[in-house]
């Protein structure tokens, strides 16, 4: 060990190695391109099967027919056929030198004309493709045979009929297989065909460098592989730039070959997980140490040659990724550039699959990274020209759709392989684990983060191995090791995705915002909620995994990531409410926009959407985000109204009117909800969002015309026996709010009744507000929502004191003043005093019907909190 | 007291000017030759002979008396440089059991001149105590250099430098006057650690001599590995250190796991323990062979069958790093 020698001999016996396994690597490909080559022999025979055994079977026949007689056959030519014989033979070289002549000739066209220009690389795949080389050997395996033939004859007077009948027949073989090969011939003038090849030299290569392939662990081998890889991949970026070049080669030929690009990673990725981390199948890069934190040896030979630190070689694990990619974020860069938007649709939609397998093998950091590429190309810079054509348009928002469906599809790869990830099976097998075998490491199915924990585990088990003779660290720390890194990395994925999330659907959208494309950025929002509702209803298997993971967890020594699941919700609950507050803003552009049933309705989902988190906002006493969506919801509905009685003029009266009213029951509902929220939260801003609009609405309305037009509406609509569909997702409001209200507490209330012996006892909600409790009725069963619906409490707490002196009939059925003066009556009786609401102040009095309490005092129930 | 008494006269030579000439001179000037000759005596007992970690810690004889403990004090005070009262017993126990086993794990065996004191006169004159004393007062004297056992004598051999200073090439000493500790069988006996501490001195090259050459001439040395040769030197040294485990923190992170880390320490402690175990029945031995009836005990620390069960323990599962490097703390 300290003599050269040692390490001389060391150096022979590695190289005298390394010759060997070349060899062997050389008789293998030699081997393979025998196989190769007897598939496509074999297929080209299968294609003039058919035709061959029809001339066979003439030929059988005829054989037959003379068999049963002499057996001419085998008989030589008569002498006087001679001549014609050896002109047969004759006849046959010369159609083969035809054949090769045009064959040659063809190739010469497309290599002097197109493929002259081309990078040698390119050239050379013209020259190695592998069917016209078989079928020139086979050409010249006949020329040779018939030559052969013609000589004997010539030579010796050998002549036997059955000469004829085989060069024949061979004959036939090679003009079939010439009008196949000419055919072929022409699918070279798109050199995009090669890509086929190169993809096919990286699936071979990328095999080869796993721990199945030949010599995987061999360092030449690793770094052999590379190269051809490498070389495979700069044929790739060639054949994209001559798409560039060519015009006729610039749409769809190109977005082949970035289809054929995206689907080469899907086989790569997966592939990954066998190849070892430290393998130099990966690109290596210098990592410079610090002196404070090397190791010892290191330091000690820096110090006693007084050099500084080696850098340690740390290996680039997305090298071929990244590779690939970049061909196609340059490809869509020049797109961007010239505007082939076709061509930008057709590279994102086929980016799904490949963003799929990123998130199944748990490479989120490299989609977000990949992600952030794409967007900084550009994609939808002025994009939604004001006067642009509408095909143009559509097309540019479908790209913009497929660029918002990839964090979903990387979401959805990822939870896809929790969901197949079995945390016993896993122990299972590493409890098997022979840690002398490198390869096992491998075969675990581990995701591919975590194999260099286990590579980590394998060096390390290896010399305690080495130094004890056996694994001294015990299966339950190995196997906590290898969760650690489980967990770290689901760490690690959800906070990509996050980010992702935030960088990627808000950063993007008020970009758009910003640059006036409305139509973009309410479909790259609606996106992102998608994207956002995805993770929240995954978030569970996450959870499960991880409180599987932590029960593996014994030594509590060991960093191990932490989770705020509450927290978590919370963040992605604040991007939402920030990508809902955006789409809400649009809602005024999107109403000038023209509808059309071309495009999607983005004006009628933003109301919708709008009034939907506008009620969940109430239920979760959001005060700001409220704020935020009421004003655009309340404007979006007023201007829906107006396009829908636009559209519905030619129907029916009664229809058109039930239609174009929707809107307009959701906005009354919705704000009495906003009453009742605000008694339920004790929280008057609620209610004070919907009244400062209301007021707007109303304060340039001097004969209250808005109004009447309103009641007249509502009061025809809400008591017609139909049931629409949006009264029906009105009922889900109703389904949710009692759901919440029957959570409250409840108080016995006893009853007097009327000095009978046995006293009745009811029961009252315990809440501070009057409303709230006058809702819920006096027993659980008696829940009030049935009976008095939001729409009424808003109708006689706001409306209706809007036009004081006036009786507006909004077709009520319930009298809310007189149910809460009931209310409290009967509190008052069973001797029950609530505590004061926080919403009852002078300042913060409730508008009440003037049908009502025309006098009313401190006790009156207009004040509906006690 | 008898610390006045005077120093006896001994039979070999104490110290030799040149440099004693052991087998493993130049181990401790190698790195992990010192490092772990070191680990070893700073390890084996709590150092001064006073922990805090360890609150029924004790050093005592099985006997109460008192000049008994001034008298085996005295016996085995080694180290000169310190000075003692009665009461440093524990001090001077745990520091000639930390010394001899620095010379245990630098040379596999040491061997003390007996020295018996007539000069304890004056303890036995003493009325009050003379009546409860047994044994004879003696003095411990390490005897440096090369030692042989010849027949019934041990032969303290003169390094060859020093040879024309005296008249004698060797100088013989009646064994029952010789008071000799080896590395226990334990531990793997006395070859077989010096075989361990001349691999410990092997793998502390930081680089083979011709790569230096080859370093400091700009002369590459492509078929060198470094990788390879410090992955080799790391096992040989952990292969080399099996019995006597390593102490927390000698092993790189590089190359080992944690758990491997800490079971290595508790392998080390496991081997201190079999250590002073081994040195405790051995100094027992010679009171015996001195004619004392009291023994010597050390109460409160962790032996190795208590380092057993704890490293069985943490194999299962059944206690944590922090617990069990708590538990073996002192």
């Amino acid at each position: 060990m300290f003599r050269r020698p040692y390490w001389r001999i060391r150096t022979l016996r590695r190289n005298l190695k390394f010759r060997l396994r070349r060899s062997g690597s050389r008789a293998r490909d030699i081997l393979e391109e025998v196989f190769t080559t007897a598939r496509i022999s074999w297929a080209l025979l299968r294609s003039v099967l058919r035709a061959s055994m029809f001339s066979l079977a003439i030929l059988g026949i005829t054989i037959g027919a003379q068999r049963f007689t002499t057996l001419p056959i085998l008989e030589p030519v008569a002498s006087n056929n001679q001549d014609a014989y050896d002109g047969f033979l004759i006849s046959v070289i010369t159609v083969i030198g035809i054949f090769l002549t045009l064959y040659l000739t063809s190739l010469n066209t497309l290599a002097g004309t197109l493929y002259v220009e081309l990078p040698r690389r390119i050239r050379n795949l013209l020259i190695e493709e592998k069917v016209g080389n078989v079928y020139i050997s086979f050409l010249i395996f006949l020329t040779i045979l018939s030559l052969l033939f013609l000589s004997a004859g010539t030579l010796d007077n050998f002549r036997p009929k059955i000469v004829i009948i085989i060069v024949a027949f061979l004959s036939c073989v090679a003009v079939l297989v010439f009008t196949q090969l000419a055919r072929r011939t022409f699918t070279f003038f798109d050199p995009t065909s090669l890509a086929l090849i190169l993809i096919g030299e990286l699936n071979k290569w990328s095999a080869r460098a796993t721990v199945t392939g030949y010599f995987w662990h061999d360092v030449s081998f690793q770094d052999f592989y590379r190269r051809q890889a490498v070389s495979a991949v700069s044929g790739l970026v060639a054949i994209s730039n001559i798409c560039d070049e060519k015009q006729y080669l610039r749409q769809e030929a190109l977005a082949n070959l970035l289809g054929r690009i995206s689907f080469s990673v899907l086989f790569y990725l997966p592939r990954k997980r066998q190849i070892p981390n430290d393998s130099r199948w990966y690109e290596l890069s210098p990592h410079y140490q610090r002196w404070y934190m090397a190791d010892h040896s290191t330091i000690a030979i820096a110090t006693g040659t007084r050099t500084g630190l080696k850098p340690k070689m740390k290996p680039d694990h997305e090298w071929l990724e990244k590779a690939l990619m970049a061909i196609e974020i340059e490809a869509i860069r020049k797109c961007v550039a010239d505007g082939r938007s076709h061509v930008i649709y057709r590279i994102l939609t086929d980016l799904s699959r490949p963003f799929e397998i990123f998130g199944h093998e748990w490479e989120v950091e490299y989609g977000s990274h990949l992600l952030a590429e794409l967007s900084s190309t550009n994609l939808f810079a002025k994009a939604e020209p004001s006067n642009g054509i509408q095909e143009e348009r559509k097309v540019h928002l479908a790209s913009l759709n497929a660029l918002g469906l990839l964090p979903i599809t990387l979401l959805l790869g990822f939870i896809s392989s929790l969901s197949s990830l079995n945390l016993k099976e896993l122990s299972q097998k590493l409890s098997k684990v022979n840690w002398k075998s490198r390869e096992n490491m491998y075969q675990l199915g581990f995701p591919t983060p975590a194999i260099s924990a286990l590579e980590y585990l394998f060096f390390r088990v290896g010399f305690e191995i080495e130094a004890e003779n056996h694994v001294v660290s015990p299966c339950w720390y190995l196997r906590q090791f290898a969760f650690q890194a489980i967990a770290k990395s689901l760490r690690n994925q959800l906070d990509a995705l996050l980010s992702l999330g935030r960088h990627f659907y808000l950063v993007q959208t008020h970009a758009l915002v910003e640059d006036k494309q409305i139509l973009m950025a309410v479909e790259l929002s609606a996106r992102g909620l998608e994207f956002y509702d995805k993770v929240r209803h995954h978030l569970p298997i996450l959870q499960d995994l991880v409180i599987q993971l932590d029960e593996t967890r014994f030594l509590k020594t060991l960093p191990w990531p932490q989770w705020d699941w509450e927290k978590e919700l919370d963040n992605i609950r604040d991007i939402e409410k920030t990508l809902i507050g955006v789409y809400a803003k649009c809602i005024p552009a999107l109403a000038a926009l023209p509808s059309s049933t071309d495009t999607p309705d983005y004006f009628g989902q933003a109301v919708h959407l709008a009034g939907e988190e506008f009620f969940g906002a109430l239920l979760k006493n959001e005060v700001d985000f409220a704020s935020d969506i009421f004003a655009p919801y309340f404007f979006g509905v007023l201007s829906t109204v107006d396009s829908l009685r636009e559209e519905t003029s030619g129907w029916h009266t009664m229809d058109a009117l039930l239609i174009s009213s929707e809107p307009l029951l959701d906005l009354i509902e919705l704000s009495g909800y906003a009453y009742i929220f605000a008694e339920y939260h004790q929280e008057t801003q609620l209610r004070k969002i919907v009244e400062d609009i209301w007021d707007k609405y109303v304060a340039d309305d001097e004969d209250f015309a808005r109004l009447e037009w309103l009641a007249a509406i509502v009061s025809y609509t809400r008591n017609f026996p139909v049931i629409t569909p949006r009264s029906l997702l009105r009922t889900t409001w109703i389904q949710t709010a009692s759901h919440l209200f029957q959570q409250l507490p409840r108080a016995p209330l006893p009853i007097d009744f009327g000095g009978t012996a046995l006293p009745g006892y009811s029961t009252v909600t315990d809440h501070p507000s009057l409303l709230v409790r006058t809702i819920c009725g006096d027993s659980d069963a008696d829940f009030m929502f049935g009976i008095l619906d939001p729409m009424d409490v808003f109708i006689e707490l706001c409306l209706k004191a809007k036009v004081p002196g006036r009786k507006l009939d909004f077709g009520s059925r319930v009298n809310l003043s007189e149910d809460m003066q009931r209310q409290q009556e009967r509190e008052k009786e069973g001797g029950i005093v609530f505590s004061r609401s926080k919403t009852d102040s002078d300042e913060h009095d409730l508008p009440t019907s003037d049908t009502n309490y025309e006098n009313g005092n401190s006790d009156d129930p207009q004040r509906f909190n006690t | 007291m008898i610390h006045n008494a005077s120093t006896p006269k001994r039979k070999t030579i104490g110290y030799f000017p040149s440099g004693a000439d052991y087998p493993n001179a130049n181990v401790y000037q190698t790195t992990y030759g010192h490092r772990f000759v070191n680990d070893v005596r700073l390890h084996v007992m709590p150092i001064g002979g006073k922990t805090s970690e360890r609150e029924n810690f004790a050093i005592t004889l099985t006997t109460s008396e008192i000049m008994h403990y001034e008298i085996i004090s005295e016996g085995f005070h080694t180290t000169r440089h310190v000075r003692h009262h009665g009461k440093d017993f524990e001090r001077i126990i745990s520091e000639f059991i930390a010394d001899s086993s620095m010379h245990l794990a630098l040379h596999g065996r040491v061997f003390y001149e007996i020295t018996r004191e007539d000069q304890r006169s004056e303890v036995n004159k003493n009325p009050v105590e003379s009546n409860t004393v047994q044994g004879e007062a003696f003095r411990l004297h390490l005897i440096p250099g090369r030692v042989k056992r010849k027949g019934s004598s041990y032969q303290q051999y003169v390094p060859s430098r020093e040879r024309s200073d005296y008249p004698f090439d060797y100088v013989s000493v009646p064994k029952d006057l010789v008071f000799e500790i080896e590395i226990p069988p334990s531990l793997g006996g006395c070859k077989e650690h010096q075989n361990m501490i001349s691999m410990l001195a092997i793998t502390s090259e930081t680089l083979p001599p011709f790569v230096h050459e080859g370093l400091h001439n700009n002369i590459s040395t492509t078929d060198f590995e470094t990788k390879d040769f410090i992955w080799t030197m790391e096992v040989e040294r952990a292969r080399a250190t099996v019995k006597w485990g390593t102490i927390l923190g000698l092993n790189s992170d590089e190359h080992t796991l944690e758990y491997f880390r800490v079971y290595r320490h508790l392998r080390f402690l496991r081997a201190m323990a079999l250590l002073r175990e081994y040195i405790v029945s051995q100094m027992n031995g010679l009171l015996v062979r001195l004619g004392f009836s009291c023994r010597i005990l050390i109460n409160g620390l962790p032996n190795s069958d208590e380092i057993d069960v704890y490293i069985n323990q943490l194999a299962r599962g059944e206690i944590g790093f922090d617990d069990v490097l708590n538990a073996v703390k002192y």
